[in-house]
């Protein structure tokens, strides 16, 4: 009995894991162009439309209060950039942006707390105006809840990665649960597809 | 003896036991220094013939703790808490990463790797399950 389980283990094996097939992210039919926007770190350094060219881009909306989502979704994205470190060039590799939506508890602490997962990692937020513009023009979405006794606050917002091509537009949304592997290889092929668009 | 039987148990952070209630692999994955808020995670067996049911959670160091669970909804990610965690008969229940976790609030210090957080999970039959989670990162590339 303990050979047959050991000969099925083995013929399953290699599907047994259903997760690894998983989509990371969906690409867009149609690029979508990124407006003016300014937000900027805790020092106050810009980060704007301009800081988008020449290089890939990804955009995670969160909040720094958030004990579970956000900082699972940082980690593995650190785990996916060393991922797709593998697979493109230096100069390919896609630099990480968190943008908080909750600038009233995170504008001192924002740029720290991205740091925190990647010395690399950018984190910026800013005036609501601004924030709601980059939000709209990336088709995420974020809500402050109304505080509890303690005067905690939750902040629901979108769970999927924004993917900004060197052309600085949308290309693509990374999907969770960001398997490093998987994403790494979805932004490996997209950035192939990008080459070859440009190229035509 | 005593001696020995402490060390022994500082050594076994990662099993906590009470009257048919087991936590294994408690841990917190460090946190930014400036985080107001972040979590615990284990996995909670039930070995005994009833339902058992989580009602409470008191973290040592800190001002609050709570039972949350986080939900993804048509792309939106969000959080609610949670009053009563059953943990079937003969079951178990995963506190994990994107789905239910303790949620650490008003730490009253920098929590680094390596330390361990006293955790009290109080169940509704008024039995207290203390749990050390240790903290260390355990998602990185997993």
């Amino acid at each position: 009995m303990k050979r047959l389980a050991l000969v099925l283990g083995l013929a399953f094996g290699p599907h047994a894991s259903p997760a690894l097939a998983q989509v990371q992210g969906v690409m867009l039919d149609a690029p979508v162009p990124i407006p003016a926007f300014t937000l900027s770190d805790q020092a106050g350094q810009p980060f704007s439309a301009v800081d988008l060219a020449d290089h890939w881009t990804l955009i995670m909306f969160g909040f720094n209060s958030c004990p579970d989502v956000c900082p699972f979704t940082l980690g593995n994205l650190e785990a996916a950039i060393s991922e797709t470190a593998l697979r493109v060039s230096p100069d390919s590799l896609p630099r990480v942006v968190f943008v908080s939506v909750d600038p009233a508890r995170d504008s001192d602490t924002v740029t720290d707390y991205a740091r925190f997962f990647h010395p690399e990692f950018r984190g910026v937020t800013g005036t609501r105006d601004q924030l709601d513009a980059l939000v709209a023009a990336t088709d995420s979405f974020y809500r402050l809840l109304p505080p509890d006794a303690s005067g905690y606050y939750e902040v629901q917002h979108s769970s999927a990665v924004s993917v900004i091509g060197p052309d600085g537009q949308l290309r693509a949304k990374l999907q969770p649960p960001f398997d490093p592997g998987a994403t790494a290889e979805f932004l490996a092929r997209l950035q192939i597809s990008y080459r070859r668009k440009s190229n035509q | 003896m005593m001696r020995i039987l402490s060390a022994a148990m500082i050594l076994l952070p990662a099993l906590a036991q009470a009257d048919g209630i087991t936590a294994q692999k408690a841990y917190i994955p460090p946190a930014p220094p400036t985080a107001r808020v972040h979590a615990a995670y284990m996995s909670l067996h039930n070995s005994t013939d009833t339902i058992r049911s989580l009602i409470g959670v008191t973290a040592e160091g800190y001002g609050m703790a709570h039972l949350h669970q986080s939900m993804t909804h048509g792309g939106v990610a969000s959080m609610s808490p949670v009053a009563q965690l059953d943990i079937p008969a003969h079951g178990a229940v995963e506190l994990a990463p994107g789905g239910l976790h303790i949620m650490l609030m008003m730490p009253q210090g920098v929590v680094s790797a390596g330390t361990v957080v006293n955790l009290s999970l109080t169940f509704s039959d008024g039995e207290v399950l203390a749990v050390p989670a240790v903290v260390e990162d355990r998602d990185a590339a997993s």
